[in-house]
């Protein structure tokens, strides 16, 4: 067994020799077209889905906030103050700073000068654009159903109002604020567009207080029609801009510095 | 590989920047040239597919560039572009890696590795916002490389780099030339004399000359002239000709110059680079920016 052994060492020792020796009198050619082989090589893609859950992280942490602060805030009301109908404006009037926050996002591009770089990505700034629209969309939506559950279950206002016009009052200052600020961002460009857009969400919210505060019954059955029409028109309104905004995002807009 | 721009269009209201080009460019490193308002910066952005052409088309091996898989290939460095503000350089690289459709792992490996390349490494983790205009250049560089494109198009690259990192970077383009479509513009002469090998002089939206150094420096070849002379004579040579250089002597003026014939009796002619072709196609418009 060790007589084994030993003649099994030495064969193995043998070849590591001869293996040296070979390496010694050989000189390996250097490689040739090494860096053009490598770069034929593809690099790993992301999936899809990859790169939309991705895009989940890129959308700043203020958003995500803000709308948990205004559900907690109902949330306290709720519990701590005899529910009454000025809850519905209360929450109605904070809603279109959830809708800046989500405007703001889509606008970012433009805020920061990155449309460029974005628009000659794979995915470019409209898929983009799309992709954090549609994860805001549904951020707010979950956030309104959120609210209005907690407003049907814990007051009257399901049986009063209904779950569609309790929606009704707490999305119509929303989707003014979204047109209004969609079309400042459609007709201005430059850094200081969100500023208006603060400007327009401010007008909105304080206008919504207004008419709530001042316009005895508007949350009746008397004024059901006028909200109904301006709900319809404002949703006209919000798809016109954004597809608007949408085939502004398809090319760099004009300005004299294009001409450069 | 092929890059083919046909009867490329571009009209701004009542201004054409880019007048019916066609092109067809293969590996190698294409340099573009021309003054400010040539038209480099929209044709450039047409290629990539920033702006849409008035009329005429860009293909890239067959793919038209709407297309994604055209935008797969694209590496752009747009001439002025900025960053969301609470961006670190490497968090900036794994952006736009994403969109680049790079899965997450690589995106890390390639950042690194890019930011090394460009000597932004130790600065990695810092803000985008504290760094220099050379910084921010040479971190627009790396994004551009980030996907390995086969076409890769820079707007000005050499822009706000000191002259040790622009050698560095013609360096790395010539490399990257070998095996890709570069094309990059600039105003600035000499390094599209030292890295591209191909020139295509632009002027007026429109492609004036288009080929290697020694071909379209031919042009000016036995025109460019040297002389020393007294300040009244360097006066109506300077009003009356393309000047290239100045140089005061103890009583003499020193003048490197672009005529027909010898302007002088002193002029002696001199072999042509390509700055002096510069000045001679576009002497109108400096004088004009001046």
């Amino acid at each position: 067994m060790l007589m084994r052994n030993k003649h099994y060492n030495s064969k193995k020792e043998k070849r590591f020799n001869l293996e040296k020796e070979l390496k010694h009198a050989f000189d390996t050619p250097p490689p040739a077209r090494k860096e053009q082989f490598i770069n034929r090589l593809d690099y790993p893609r992301a999936s899809r889905f990859e790169f939309i859950s991705s895009q989940i992280g890129y959308i700043r942490k203020r958003v995500w906030i803000c709308s948990l602060v205004l559900f907690m805030i109902t949330l306290i009301c709720l519990y701590s103050t005899k529910a009454s109908v000025s809850l519905i404006w209360v929450v109605s009037s904070a809603f279109p700073f959830i809708s800046l926050l989500s405007i703001s996002e889509i606008a970012k591009s433009t805020t920061y000068n990155m449309e460029e770089l974005e628009m000659s990505c794979k995915y470019n700034l409209l898929e983009v654009s799309l992709i954090r629209l549609g994860i805001l969309g549904l951020a707010n939506l979950a956030l309104l159903i959120g609210i209005m559950l907690l407003l049907t279950c814990k007051t009257d206002f399901g049986l009063d109002f209904g779950f569609i016009r309790l929606g009704l009052y707490l999305l119509t200052p929303y989707l003014l604020n979204c047109y209004g600020t969609l079309f400042v961002i459609n007709r201005l460009q430059s850094r200081e567009t969100m500023y208006f857009c603060g400007a327009v969400t401010t007008f909105v919210s304080a206008l919504n207080i207004l008419l709530a505060t001042q316009v005895d019954e508007i949350y009746t059955e008397k004024y059901r029609i006028c909200w109904d029409i301006a709900f319809i028109i404002l949703v006209i309104f919000c798809v016109k801009e954004l597809v608007k905004l949408f085939k502004k995002m398809e090319e760099l807009q004009w300005n004299s510095s294009l001409t450069a | 590989m092929e890059l083919v721009i046909d009867r490329l269009t571009k009209q701004f209201k009542n201004k054409i920047a880019v007048d019916r080009i066609s092109l067809t460019l293969h590996e190698g490193v294409y340099g573009l040239l021309g003054p400010n308002g040539s038209g480099k910066t929209t044709l450039m952005r047409m290629i990539c597919g920033v702006l849409k052409p008035t009329s005429g088309e860009v293909k890239f091996n067959g793919i038209d560039v709407s297309r994604e898989e055209f935008r797969d290939a694209l590496g752009y460095l747009p001439q002025d572009f900025g960053y969301y503000p609470e961006f670190t350089a490497y968090d900036f690289l794994l952006y736009l890696a994403s969109l680049k459709g790079i899965n997450k792992s690589r995106a890390k490996e390639k950042a690194t590795e890019l930011l090394e390349l460009v000597s932004l490494s130790d600065v990695a983790k810092k803000k985008i916002r504290t760094f220099s205009g050379g910084m921010k250049q040479r971190l627009g560089i790396a994004q551009a490389l980030l996907n390995n494109p086969k076409l890769l198009v820079l707007d000005e690259p050499t822009a706000g780099l000191d002259p040790k990192e622009r050698v560095r970077f013609r360096n790395l383009i010539s490399r990257l030339g070998k095996d890709r479509i570069v094309l990059l513009s600039t105003h600035i002469v000499s390094d599209v004399e030292y890295i591209a090998s191909v020139i295509l002089m632009m002027k007026n939206g429109q492609i004036i000359h288009k080929g290697r150094l020694e071909e379209i420096i031919d042009v000016i070849e036995g025109k460019v002239f040297e002389c020393s002379v007294d300040s009244r004579t360097a006066e109506h040579l300077i009003a009356n000709y393309p000047i290239i250089n100045i140089r005061e002597e103890s009583d003499k003026t020193f003048l490197r110059l672009v005529a027909d014939k010898t302007p002088c009796e002193t002029a002696v002619a001199v072999p042509a680079v390509l700055e002096d072709l510069y000045m001679y196609y576009f002497n109108k418009e400096v004088k004009k920016c001046e």
